[in-house]
């Protein structure tokens, strides 16, 4: 049987062996339950590692000598076969090994355990692990990296859930929609055309209804993007559910309209024991496609397509109530859009109402437009234009109830690598707070005198002069302290103490002291950085290349 | 003067005009990084254009390969350490920020020593925190993803010996971009090493 990693890393070889074949002989891999890097949610769980050796010689068997994992090799993991081993032209060598991670403290045993200084780390400790071999004319490597995370809940934060089912096939998506400019990351693929979708702030899971076939199903997904039919639905008939949202109380609501069933129906399940408290008809003939739950006053908002109005939805009763003017209004025309489809609504924690609807300009008026729309007036902005849909089996999901403050939840934060490839973050950053004196490493006063202090390398000046070790451990925590600087004042994350203290001990000059500040910042960068940005801050667009481009030492500092 | 903005765009320039005509294999290619403008302080002729090795010396460089997903691929080293038998080698880096999605062009890293009687050296290679990545235009000519590379992974650690170094005196790490960058579900793209080592 042909394998995935085998037809891989056949490729691997002929690239590596472009131009130097007769330099080395074997490509290696390694895998964790199929994957380079993965993260564990639930315990205890078995990793799958596959190691595999390669012969990579064109023409020729090449000898393997030897085979080693320094991380496991304590654990019993031993290469099989027995080396020196001869390989044929195009053969190769895989050996097996299963640990069992019992919690995420053996993640953290691991990550003291390996060669990697950064790991354990923060706020989820993980552990690299690297598969080595050598031959007589070479070396090779290949790793790992496992993360343990204490459970597979989704972060309650600004990111836009975005499920949609492309031509209708019953593989629906779900997407993180970028709310500045409507770009979809894809997150989780299901095999199951699903609506209905909503987060469950409660749990920090996101929720849906499969409706491929008759018998509906709850449909679940977590922070490893996996889909899982949790519970059947018979009360919910032979309906199809479109609209779905979680309410304050944790109560998950789901609207059948005229349309997708006999009769319109609605549901109210809940999530903590995955059943149906309430399913029958409702005698509103309002078209609703999504709808949301606004955290100021805990109404659900949605839009309704026979009235072409903003609609609140009581789960009470099943019964709506249309407000506001009649539109949004055609560009062309000014008159009420009475094509307008919206097939997906949310309300993010400020609430800021998001919907997902038709293109006003044009002729045609596909639905392809992130809309925010204020519910005092009706007016509806346009925020970016995005994909297309093909079906209208579209949803929002997103986090509208946060932690209360002392929650656990971090503030937002972003990394040392964001601000390195994002000039406009930078600019911002500076902007806000105005010059950054990080002492001997120079004033900072331009974007690209900061990506001077970001992009510095430690091991050497930019004329590759060594530096000296205390120089070097200057520009790591210049670096951190600079991204601490930036997250304070364009995030609100408290660090100032931590920065001040940083501050001093690049002036001192103190390796160990340095050293501490470092790892603390270092901390405090990480514990948000995964957290969606506000959804008022734009950091524009990534570039390594031209953000390199135009770094530029700072003033009066060293390089 | 101390910008850098001059010499980073001769550097970036030079990146890709390096080892056009060039006939040999990349590994062989010297690294034609013009010095940087800083007013004189470096010095004359850059000590990667014409590297001079002391007896017992070798050097370290390291070639992205697999890379046509890339523009660019940029990373800086934190350290490189060669031990023998647990005891330190004199070590001295030269290494500048590099573009790995240059596949012709092997950066080098740094000069290590090998004194006599010593015939066998482990080392170990630390890139530094965070680079950052520019992927190639896609089939429509639209430009693909660029981010932050979260570097703060596995060391490349491998062991050296006076009779492969020999021959052309340097180790040369060759690193496969297509199997070590390693995007994931939530958080940076992953820099994973994945090396071949060539002498």
């Amino acid at each position: 049987m042909q394998q995935p990693w085998k037809a891989a890393l056949t490729a691997a070889a002929v690239v590596v062996g472009g131009g130097a074949a007769q330099a080395h002989d074997f490509v290696v891999l390694k895998l964790v339950n199929g994957h380079q890097t993965i993260d564990v949610t639930s315990y205890p769980t078995t990793l799958d590692f596959t190691t595999v050796a390669l012969n990579a010689h064109p023409t020729l068997p090449s000898e393997l000598l030897t085979a080693t994992d320094p991380l496991l090799e304590p654990f019993g993991w031993t290469f099989t076969p027995t080396l020196p081993q001869s390989v044929p032209v195009g053969g190769n060598l895989i050996s097996y090994y299963k640990y069992v991670i019992n919690s995420p403290a053996d993640c953290v045993t691991l990550g003291n355990a390996d060669d990697d200084p950064t790991t354990p780390g923060s706020p989820d400790p993980s552990f690299t692990n690297t598969f080595a071999v050598t031959w007589d004319s070479g070396t090779a490597q290949s790793s790992v990296k496992v993360t343990c995370k204490a459970s597979n809940a989704l972060p309650c934060d600004n990111t836009l859930y975005f499920s949609a089912s492309g031509l209708g096939l019953p593989n629906t998506t779900l997407n993180k929609m970028d709310t500045t400019t409507a770009a979809l990351t894809p997150f989780s693929t299901a095999s199951a055309f699903y609506a209905a979708t909503a987060f469950n702030h409660l749990d920090g899971y996101v929720y849906a209804i499969d409706n491929t076939l008759p018998l509906k199903n709850l449909i679940k997904i977590g922070a490893d993007g996996v889909a899982t039919a949790v519970a059947p639905l018979p009360e919910l008939g032979l309906n199809t559910f479109p609209a779905g949202t979680v309410l304050a109380d944790g109560t998950y609501l789901v609207y059948s309209g005229p349309g997708f069933g006999v009769l319109p129906e609605y549901a109210r399940i809940n999530l903590t024991t995955n059943s149906v408290t309430f399913a029958g008809p409702t005698l509103t003939v309002a078209e609703v496609l999504d709808f949301a739950t606004n955290p100021t006053d805990s109404k659900v908002y949605g839009y309704n397509h026979v009235t072409h109005r903003l609609t609140t939805f009581d789960p009470a009763t099943g019964a709506t109530t249309d407000f506001g003017p009649v539109g949004p209004n055609d560009a062309l025309t000014g008159l009420p859009a009475l094509y307008f489809v919206a097939p997906a609504a949310a309300f993010d924690s400020a609430g800021n109402f998001y919907i997902y609807g038709s293109d006003l300009t044009g002729l045609i008026h596909p639905v392809n437009t992130l809309y925010k729309v204020d519910i005092a007036t009706g007016a509806f902005t346009v925020v970016a234009v995005g994909d297309v849909s093909l079906n209208g089996n579209e949803n929002f999901a997103m986090c509208a109830f946060p932690p209360t403050v002392g929650g656990g939840q971090p503030s937002i934060t972003r990394n040392e690598g964001y601000f390195k490839t994002h000039e406009q973050a930078v600019a911002a950053c500076l902007a806000k707070g105005g010059d950054i004196d990080l002492g001997k490493l120079g004033v900072i006063g331009s974007k690209e005198e900061a990506l001077g202090v970001l992009w510095m390398n430690p091991a050497t000046t930019a004329d590759r002069r060594q530096r000296s070790d205390e120089d070097a451990m200057r520009v790591k925590l210049g670096r951190q302290t600079l991204t601490a600087m930036c997250n304070a004042r364009l995030f609100g994350s408290p660090a100032q103490q931590s920065i001040d203290s940083a501050r001093s001990a690049m002036d001192s000059g103190s390796p160990s002291d340095m050293e501490t500040r470092l790892k603390e910042l270092r901390v405090l960068n990480d514990q948000g950085s995964k957290l969606s940005l506000p959804a008022a801050f734009n950091g524009g667009p990534a570039g390594a290349r031209h953000a390199l481009s135009i770094a530029s030492s700072p003033r009066g500092g060293s390089r | 003067m101390k910008n850098w903005k001059q010499w980073t765009v001769a550097v970036l320039g030079s990146l890709a005009l390096a080892g056009c005509g060039e006939s040999k294999p990349p590994v062989d290619t010297p690294d034609t990084t013009p010095p940087p403008t800083n007013g004189g302080s470096s010095p004359v002729g850059d000590d990667d254009a014409v590297v001079q090795l002391a007896d017992n010396q070798y050097e370290v460089r390291i070639l992205g390969t697999g890379a046509k997903k890339f523009q660019g691929a940029f990373v800086n080293v934190d350290s490189m350490t060669v031990t023998a038998n647990g005891t330190p080698l004199p070590v001295e880096m030269k290494s500048t920020v590099m573009d790995l999605a240059r596949t012709d062009h092997a950066f080098l890293v740094g000069l290590f020593t090998l004194p006599p009687g010593t015939d066998s050296a482990q080392v170990v290679i630390r890139l530094d925190e965070f680079g950052g990545f520019d992927s190639a235009n896609g089939p429509s000519g639209v430009a693909g993803p660029s981010g932050a590379l979260d570097v703060r992974t596995a060391p490349i650690r491998f062991e050296v010996t006076r009779a492969l170094l020999t021959p052309r005196r340097h180790a040369v790490v060759q690193m496969d971009l297509s199997r070590s960058v390693v995007s994931q579900r939530a958080g940076d793209t992953l820099m994973l090493p994945s090396t071949v080592v060539a002498y």
